[in-house]
This record gives structure tokens, sequence and C-alpha cells, in this order.
């Protein structure tokens, strides 16, 4: 119940934005609407957090219908820490929105970021293929329409439609290969795809029986929706997007993007690979293919973007390449399905979420000079966000997710993988210490606030309460993470729970 | 060959030739405008080809029924009588969703296309000039 209502909550939000905003009421309440709703999504994120925390998994039926009739909700401890990760950014974005934007550009952009959480979240919930089709595509056109928000600026608009053109046409893919598996095993429910995946033989009360012969199209469907996935979350050489929209959108719609939207093409991956055609799939073989090759590919993703974050010089195309080096990383721990690996992708993509959003808010506090006392604690903010993203030190959880990766490789005996997670965060660590360098020396960051600069005594607040929830949130995990070692075993049990495919077949379809 | 399963193969090699020429519009042609219908013709394609599948469920000899039942059904037997002689209705939801949501994508690429030609006085992408890198706080 808790994980439908994150989702009507931000459809909702999505809608009480839009009517005020071309309401008369709209400059009084709009901001106070927004932050509230955003605050309503986080505290159900967080009691959804708790209850998979205490293993408890949610399944909830749209309609009362019983899977595989109807859409289901399936929300573990996997999706409780993206979905929290997801409500988190969205109140982030709205208070950057709210101090970088004025209220013209604001009424569209908090419909728009709402509508954006809503996909995310229905994405991460979601138990059903088609389902997942249309949470794509929420999450796609609302991409592009942030991303195209300053229709006034040439470079967004460029960056907008790239974007769109190339991304309708890979989501519409998505589509054919869930037309593709539905023709032959006559049901979207990913449950039901998994059993059936699994046992050809089987029937489930609705769907029946699998259709002739589901080997072909099956291969097929997965072949095009790990491509689908892999753009979507710009891992090379799909990643030509990423680049142009993180230097042309504005910085609320990056934080959306960097913890929301770009997360799913990886988590898409881990639910496709552990849950629908699991190792124990007739399939098995064509998936170990798959695998094989997307091992090297993410990494040799991670090692390439690594190089090119090495080689900006704007902190956009630094943020922009670290993303993509970042989710390489957490791809190539999530694909090969070793407990420490997943528990460490998972964690990784949480780390760069936070690390990119810590980076995104500092620059936006400095640029909106709202005195000395904010001035220090931006360039805290931006520290905080680049040790997070850089991974050495216990204090942070980027430490934590690249440790789990380390020793996850070791294990499994991928030697490469361990060496070239090192590499990257070394090869990251010089793009990091010139944009820390850069912010710390110049005292003007280059901004276009225009009538919105000036800063008001109720924006201080905001922006000092919000800056330091988030350090505390980020030095809070790592702290944790070390003073109760017991936390990581914790973690380690939840996450193979949430990949085991029989516990997910035995929750959805009892 | 029956005509049935001449139409079907037919419409099935037709759907795929159009998807090539789509996919070469999309990723290939220099006009922004007509990369967006290259990508309405791709979407529409395989809206059809999703509407095809539905029809691997009849199993009776013959052009399948469309999926209307005329007057209630009074017995099981009835229903399943149906059932075999009619196209499967789920691709058709599946479809109709697509194309609310395809309708949607193209409006704000559309908007987002004249706003381009607005900034650079051409729809051809390839002719306007290098991209400024931008790095500004907005």
């Amino acid at each position: 119940m808790i994980s439908a209502s994150i989702v009507i909550n931000y459809l909702l939000a999505s809608v009480s934005a839009a009517l005020l905003g071309i309401s008369r009421y709209g400059k009084k309440f709009l901001d106070s609407v927004a932050v509230s709703m955003a605050i309503l999504g986080l505290a159900m994120s967080i009691a959804l957090m708790l209850n998979s925390y205490r293993n408890s998994v949610e399944v909830y039926t749209f309609g009362g219908f019983r899977p595989p009739l109807g859409i289901v909700y399936y929300a573990d401890f996997i999706n409780s820490i993206l979905s929290l990760l997801s409500s988190f950014a969205t109140i982030i974005s709205i208070v950057v929105a709210y101090i970088t934007m004025d209220y013209n550009t604001r009424k569209y952009f908090y419909p728009l970021a709402f509508l954006l959480a809503t996909g995310a979240q229905g994405f991460i919930f979601s138990g059903d293929l088609f389902h997942l089709y249309v949470s794509t595509e929420l999450v796609a056109i609302s991409s592009y329409a942030l991303t195209g928000l300053y229709s006034n600026k040439r470079n967004c608009v460029r960056a907008a439609i790239i974007y769109g053109i190339t991304g309708t046409a890979i989501t519409n893919f998505l589509l054919l290969a869930v037309v593709l598996i539905y023709g032959s095993y006559g049901t979207v429910n990913m449950a039901d795809i998994a059993l059936k995946s699994m046992n050809p033989e089987a029937t489930t009360p609705f769907s029946g029986r699998v259709f002739g012969d589901i080997l072909h199209s099956s291969t097929v469907a997965l072949a095009i929706m790990t491509w689908v996935f892999l753009f979507k979350s710009g891992i090379m050489p799909n990643h030509f997007w990423l680049p142009r929209v993180y230097r042309a959108a504005p910085i609320a719609s990056i934080i959306l993007f960097s913890s929301s939207a770009d997360i799913l093409g990886v988590y898409g991956i881990l639910r496709l690979y552990h849950i629908a055609f699991s190792c124990r799939s007739v399939i098995a073989t064509f998936r170990q293919t798959m695998l094989s090759m997307l091992t090297p590919l993410s990494l040799t993703s991670a090692l390439f973007s690594s190089l090119l974050t090495a080689r900006q010089t704007t902190f956009r195309g630094i943020v922009a390449y670290s993303t993509i080096a970042q989710l390489s990383l957490a791809l190539s721990g999530t694909v090969l399905g070793v407990p420490e690996l997943v528990a460490g992708g998972i964690l990784h993509m949480v780390a760069n979420a936070l690390g990119d959003t810590s980076v995104l808010l500092g620059y936006a506090v400095h640029a909106k000079a709202c005195g000395k006392k904010l001035h220090i604690l931006s360039k805290v903010l931006v520290a905080t966000g680049l040790l997070n993203l850089f991974g050495v030190i216990p204090v942070v959880p980027g430490f934590w997710s690249k440790a789990l990766m380390v020793w996850g490789f070791v294990e499994e005996g991928v030697l490469a993988g361990a060496v070239i997670v090192l590499i990257s965060t070394g090869l990251c660590a010089i793009g990091y210490l010139k944009l820390i360098l850069r912010f710390f020396h110049m005292e003007d960051v280059k901004s276009d606030l225009g009538m919105v600069a000036k800063c008001t005594t109720k924006m201080q607040w905001t922006l000092a309460t919000v800056a330091s929830l988030l350090i505390a949130v980020v030095i809070g995990v790592g702290l944790a993470l070390i003073s109760v070692p017991k936390l990581i075993n914790i973690f380690l049990d939840l996450t193979s729970n949430s990949i085991d495919v029989l516990t997910y077949i035995s929750n959805v379809l009892p | 060959m029956e005509l049935a399963t001449l139409i079907f193969t037919t419409t099935t090699f037709a759907l795929l030739a159009n998807l090539i020429i789509a996919v070469y519009g999309i990723f290939m042609d220099k006009s922004l405008l007509k990369k967006v219908i290259a990508l309405a013709i791709f979407s529409d394609t395989l809206a059809v080809f999703a509407i095809l599948i539905g029809f691997r469920v009849p199993q009776t000899p013959g052009f399948p029924k469309p999926p209307i039942y005329p007057s209630a059904p009074e017995t099981v037997e009835e229903i399943n009588k149906f059932i075999l002689q009619s196209v499967d209705p789920v691709p058709q939801a599946f479809v109709i969703t697509a194309i609310v949501i395809n309708l949607a994508i193209f409006s704000l690429l559309t908007g987002f296309v004249i706003q381009h030609y607005k900034h650079f006085g051409s729809m051809n992408i390839s002719l306007v000039e290098k991209e400024e890198i931008v790095d500004e706080v907005y």
C-alpha cells in the first residue's frame, strides 16, 4: 500500500502544481504545496524503507486483481533504497528550483519534476513489464521537457531535441520487446514471466501456458531491453546524449536526472537478469553470453568515462562524465549477481547520486551569494560531495560501495574488475581535484540567475537547512557503516533476498 | 498458400521494411522535422506489429473475429468458442496506451523543433554552428 501511495502522492503533486500554476493563487501557494508534497513522499519512502529493513516485502495489487491479471507493485529492500533516494532528490531539486528559478519557470518545473518522480517510482516498484514501459515513457517525456525548460537558451533546445528524438526511438524498442514477450508468454507480469522462463510447462490462472517456442522471442526481447536500459543509464557507447544534456539542463533538473532517471537503466538490467530471466531460465546460455559481454562493456565504459572526467574543465562536464563512470561501475557490480557486488552496485548508485547532488547544490548556493556563512557551507558541501564521489575515506558511503565491489570482484576471481574500480577512482580524482581547486579559488561562480539573484532571509534558512541535511546524510551513512559493522551484513542479506527469483515468484504468485 | 497466411506474411515483411526505412530516417536524415516524421512512422509501425501479435491466438481456420462479443455469453462453452475465434485484445490495449504517450511526445518534440528553427534559422541539424560550451549555474 505504501508503494502505491508514494506514486499516487507524486502524481497528485504534479497535477496540483500544474493547476496552481495556472490559477491566481499560484504565487501564494505553489512553493508550499510543492515542498509539502515532496516531504510527504519522502516520509512515505522512509516508512517503506523501515518496513523492508524488517525483512518484509510489500506486494500491492491494483484494484485487488490478483497477478498476473492485474498490475502489481513489489517493494523489497533494493526498491525501497532507490525509492528513498528518488524522494530525497526530489526535495533537493525543488529547493534548488526555488532558489535558482523565477516563478514563471518554477510553475513549469514543479509539475514536470513530480511527473518524473512519479515515473521513476512507478518504474522502481513495477512488477509488470508494460507498466515498466509506461513509467519509462513518463520519465522520458518529463526529462526532455526538463532539459529544454529554458527554451530561450539554444543549448537547452538543441540538447532536448537530440535527447528527445533518440530517446523516443529507443524507448519504442522497449514496447516492441514487451509485445514480443507478451506474444510468447501470454503475460507481462514479471513473476509469471520468471516462472514460465524457468518452466515453460507451467500453467498460471488467467495467462495459461506459453505460446509455442519461447526461446527465440525471449533472446530477442532480452537483447533489445538490455540495449534500451544501457541507453537510459548512459553506459558507453550509448552515452552520447548524457554529457550534452548535463551541459545544458538547469541544475535542479540534473539533480533529478542523476538520482532518479539515470539509475533506472542499471536497476532495470538488475531486475531483468536476476528476476525475469534468471540463471535458471530456458535462455540461461544466452543470458550468460550477454552477461559475459556486459561485464567488460561496463568496465571499459567506466575506464573511458573516468579518462574523460579527468580531461573535463567545466563543472557540468565533470559531473556528466563522472556520472557515466559511476553508473558503469554500478552496472559492472550488479550484473554478476554476487550479493557483495549487487549491494556494492546499489550503494554506488546512491553514493553517486548523493555526491552529484552535493556538488550541484553547493554550486547553486555559491551562485546565489547569500552571505559569508552560506558561502562557507557551499564549500563544505562541494568538498563533501567530491569526497563521496572519490570514495577513499570511510566516512562517506562512496568508500563502502567501492570496498564492497572490490571485495566482490576479488571473491569472484574477476581481478580486472577490482583493478578497474581502483584505476577509475584515481582517474576521476584528477577531475575532482581540478573542480575543487577551481571552486575554492574562484570567488564568483558564473551564473545566469537573472531576476532571482536576490537572496531573502527565508531562502537563506531554507538553503542552510537543506545543505546541512545533505551533509548530515552523506556523513551519517558513512559513520553508521563504520560504527555498526553489522549493518553491512544486514545489507548483504537483504540484497541477497531481493535478487532471489524464487522468493520473488512466491511473494507475487502465492 | 492460404489467403490468411499470405496476408499475414506480406504484412509482416511490409512492417519490417517500414521499420528499416523509419530507422534510417531517424538517424540519417538531416532535417529535424523529417526525423520527427520518421519517428512517428516508426512508432506506428511498431503499433501495427503489436496488433499483429494478437492474431496468434485464434486457433480456428479462416479469418479471426474482432474481440467484441455481440451479446452477453450464456454458457462457458460459448465463451471458450469465442476465445478460440477472436483476436487477443490485450496488444490493442497496449497500442492505445502507446499512441496516447506518443501523441504527447510528438507534440513536445514539434515544439522543440519550432524553437530550434527560431534560434538557428534552420531545421537542418548539421548546418548549425558548433555547440558553445556553457558552464553556468541556472
